[in-house]
């Protein structure tokens, strides 16, 4: 294992101040609004769209050499228990009791993209780090694969989770906070919450998660990664940085390796930079195959997610209030 | 509370039998899996009434043991839910390390020495390697199951550590037990402070007795410096660079063979070795366990063969009363736990006087050997104290309010 110790001593300022990661530069906000996107319902620290977009738009992605080897001893930290990863198809597993209510797989990846963003909403009022976002989104994703949203309720979920997360990465939040800060947020009836939901629901997310706290995360390898590669520049780590935190609106961290991700991201940056990183990929012993297929997911979700808007959010979360 | 129904299940799997002991934040129990057979301790976390939750500490301690899994380490088998509260099921442990040092009955041969240090090396090992630091090593929290295996316990101060730059409370271990960089205020430190704890009992499975028993910080400094010297510049560079550093008179170091008389020279050697004042000189713990003293005769004891106080004859279920409170295990004076809890805020005033809780406790009752220290060569007299010795130091009122600003800890406040 290699140490966690070996971030950039930017990285390491960022880390001590419990700020989010600004994402990329206004600039390229800029550069989104002529591009005519229809306002999308993921705005809070995803500048990084446009970039993606744009970079659908024209960019084409490398070729990528053939003999790309197994990934076997890559320097960075592995997750210590790879059975916490999923296949694709368990996660997009939508439960039985969710279906009767006419749940669609759309439907449920919709549901968990905006609680996502709910939970970084609610963080950023309550200021703490990003790695506590990640570590809530991860658990609220995880309960999905176990419980349905029927039963467990995600606008109730969504800030448990955070709450849960935030003891668990030692930067705990004060429930009453939470409740405080949900009622600013939303004045919709159903988003309402009081301590004693949040902490009975704890109670039910530690049972679905097995009691399973410690997540792994892509942040970590990124800065050994980039520092590696020689693209450690303010630039790009914000770029990476901003990439990794858009991952969150998907599955990913269910499904693959922290670093393949921190990988992919690391990809997709470098053909949007147009730095050439292909002698450094080939050297990497991972499978660059794994990391290709990841990248695409991510472009995928940024050319698709334009389509995500409030009214058919709110008509999903919609069906699950009804009565069968 | 809608208890779900898997819940009861799980709660019918265990027997329950007598309680162990009453922690701060829970009861122990003794409890039989049906299952397995297997004899258990099971922790009830109680919920406070401060709206926070699942205990913080309890938390911290299921999401570490959740991923530490050694031979050297206490194994967190269940957890479950019922009637709202939350239970942790434990392996059993029949007693502790402490227990062990204390009873005059025993005698250890330097091989058993060697084997309860090596245990207990194995499994920190184990936790650092993982990059979690225990931060609350002490002889009372490593258990000893049946089988003579020592094993770590009591993660509720524990942390992961290795994230650059992260400043950590120094208000960590047992006085005695803390090492100098804490006490001069360090707040970003790393396995050494482990290393310096064990160090601490290794000199305590030595003597017999606690190593360095300071009344305060300042005292615990003292202590230190009268046994190893005061540190010097070319010791310790970044030592005057430490936030409360103060500078101490200096005193030179006495022959380390003057203070362990009955040490061979490799254990004099590994002990000055992991009491080295500079953390980044200190030997690491996997170091450590590759020191010659542990290859050298005589080898450690097998675990089987260790002596381990008599075990008390099993409690009847029949005569088992709650009244007569068979709950109060150990001895009133182990009320020394390092208790980020606040009972206070309950409005209970008898909490000061509780015995320690935390997951030291589940083990069984050994015979109260306190009467029997008298003979023992302690560096004080006690006997004014009435026989006993003085109460090892808890973190106390000034440090605890410390704690709570400190270990991220806030948010239990009274309103």
């Amino acid at each position: 294992m290699t140490p966690r110790s070996e971030s950039s001593p930017r990285q390491q300022r960022r880390s001590s101040q419990r700020r989010f990661q600004p994402a990329a530069r206004p600039s390229h906000r800029r550069r989104s609004t002529t591009s005519g996107a229809p306002k999308a319902v993921v705005s809070n620290n995803s500048a990084t769209l446009a970039v993606a977009a744009i970079l659908l738009s024209g960019a084409a992605l490398p070729s990528l050499p053939s003999q790309w080897r197994d990934a076997s001893s890559l320097p960075v930290s592995q997750p210590v228990e790879g059975k916490h990863l999923l296949d694709q198809e368990d996660v997009d597993m939508v439960n039985t009791l969710d279906k009767e209510k006419g749940i669609t797989l759309e439907d449920f990846k919709l549901i968990k993209m905006h609680m996502a963003s709910y939970i970084l909403k609610l963080a950023q009022q309550v200021k703490v780090r990003q790695r506590v976002v990640a570590t809530a989104v991860t658990y609220m994703r995880r309960v999905y694969t176990k419980k349905s949203m029927t039963e467990y309720d995600p606008r109730l979920v969504a800030p448990t989770c955070l709450y849960l997360a935030s003891k668990a990465e030692e930067s705990t939040v004060q429930a009453r906070l939470l409740v405080f800060y949900i009622k600013k947020l939303y004045a919709d009836e159903k988003y309402r919450y009081e301590i004693k939901d949040i902490l009975e629901m704890e109670m039910k997310v530690l049972e679905a998660l097995n009691y399973y706290l410690v997540v792994y995360h892509p942040y970590r390898s990124l800065s050994p990664l980039l520092q590696d590669a020689g693209l450690n520049d303010l630039n790009m780590t914000q770029l990476t940085w901003g990439l990794v935190n858009d991952t969150y609106k998907m599955d990913l961290i269910l499904v693959h390796p922290p670093h393949l991700i921190a990988l992919a991201c690391i990809y997709i940056a470098s053909v949007l930079r147009d730095k050439d990183t292909t002698a450094w990929f080939e050297e990497l012993r991972v499978d660059m195959n794994v990391v290709k297929n990841i990248s695409m997911e991510i472009l995928d979700f940024y050319e698709s997610h334009r389509m995500f808007t409030e009214e058919r959010i709110n008509a999903a979360l919609q069906k699950l209030t009804l009565r069968p | 509370m809608a208890a779900p129904d898997p819940s009861k299940k799980v709660a019918d799997r265990y027997l329950k039998r007598e309680v162990l002991g009453e922690g701060t934040y829970g009861v122990v129990y003794k409890a039989i899996d049906t299952h397995t057979g297997q004899t258990v301790a099971i922790k009830k976390i109680r919920l406070g009434k401060q709206k926070e939750g699942v205990n913080f500490t309890a938390l911290r301690e299921i999401k570490l043991l959740k991923e530490l899994k050694d031979p050297n380490i206490v194994e967190l088998i269940d957890a479950f839910p019922h009637k709202g509260n939350l239970h942790l099921v434990f392996e059993f442990m029949e007693t502790d390390l402490e227990a062990v040092i204390r009873d005059r009955n025993i005698f250890l041969s330097p091989a058993d020495t060697k084997s309860y240090l090596q245990m207990t090396l194995k499994g920190l090992a184990y936790c650092h390697k993982k990059w979690v630091l225990h931060r609350d090593m002490k002889p009372n929290n490593l258990l000893i199951g049946s089988n003579g295996l020592l094993k770590l316990a009591d993660f509720g101060l524990a942390r992961m550590f290795g994230s650059p730059d992260r400043r950590f409370t120094h208000q960590v271990f047992a006085r005695w037990y803390r090492a100098p960089e804490l006490l001069f205020g360090a707040k970003q430190y790393g396995s050494g402070v482990d290393v310096w704890a064990l160090a601490c009992v290794f000199a305590e499975l030595l003597l017999r007795r606690p190593f360095l028993q300071g009344t305060s910080d300042i005292d615990q400094l003292g202590k230190i410096f009268s046994a190893f010297g005061t540190p010097t510049a070319s010791q310790w560079p970044d030592m005057v660079y430490l936030p409360d550093y103060v500078e101490y008179q200096y005193v030179p170091a006495p022959p380390l063979r003057s203070l362990f008389p009955m040490a061979t020279d490799d254990a004099l050697d590994l002990l000055s070795k992991m009491f080295t004042y500079d953390p980044k000189a200190r030997i690491s713990v996997q170091q450590a366990l590759e020191h010659r003293y542990f290859s050298s005769a005589p080898l450690p004891s097998d675990p089987d063969k260790l002596p381990r106080p008599a075990p008390k004859k099993e409690p009847k279920a029949s005569d088992f009363n709650l009244q007569e409170a068979p709950t109060v295990l150990s001895p009133p004076r182990k009320s020394r736990r390092v208790m980020p809890e606040r009972d206070g805020f309950e409005g209970n005033s008898q909490q000061a006087d509780k015995v320690d809780g935390g997951f030291g406790d589940f083990r069984q009752t050994t015979d109260d050997n306190s009467g029997k220290n008298e003979s023992a060569p302690m560096s004080v007299d006690f006997s004014i104290f009435g026989l006993k010795p003085p109460n090892r130091p808890t973190i106390n009122s000034a440090d605890r309010t410390h704690l709570k600003r400190k270990l991220d800890l806030e948010f239990q406040q009274p309103e």
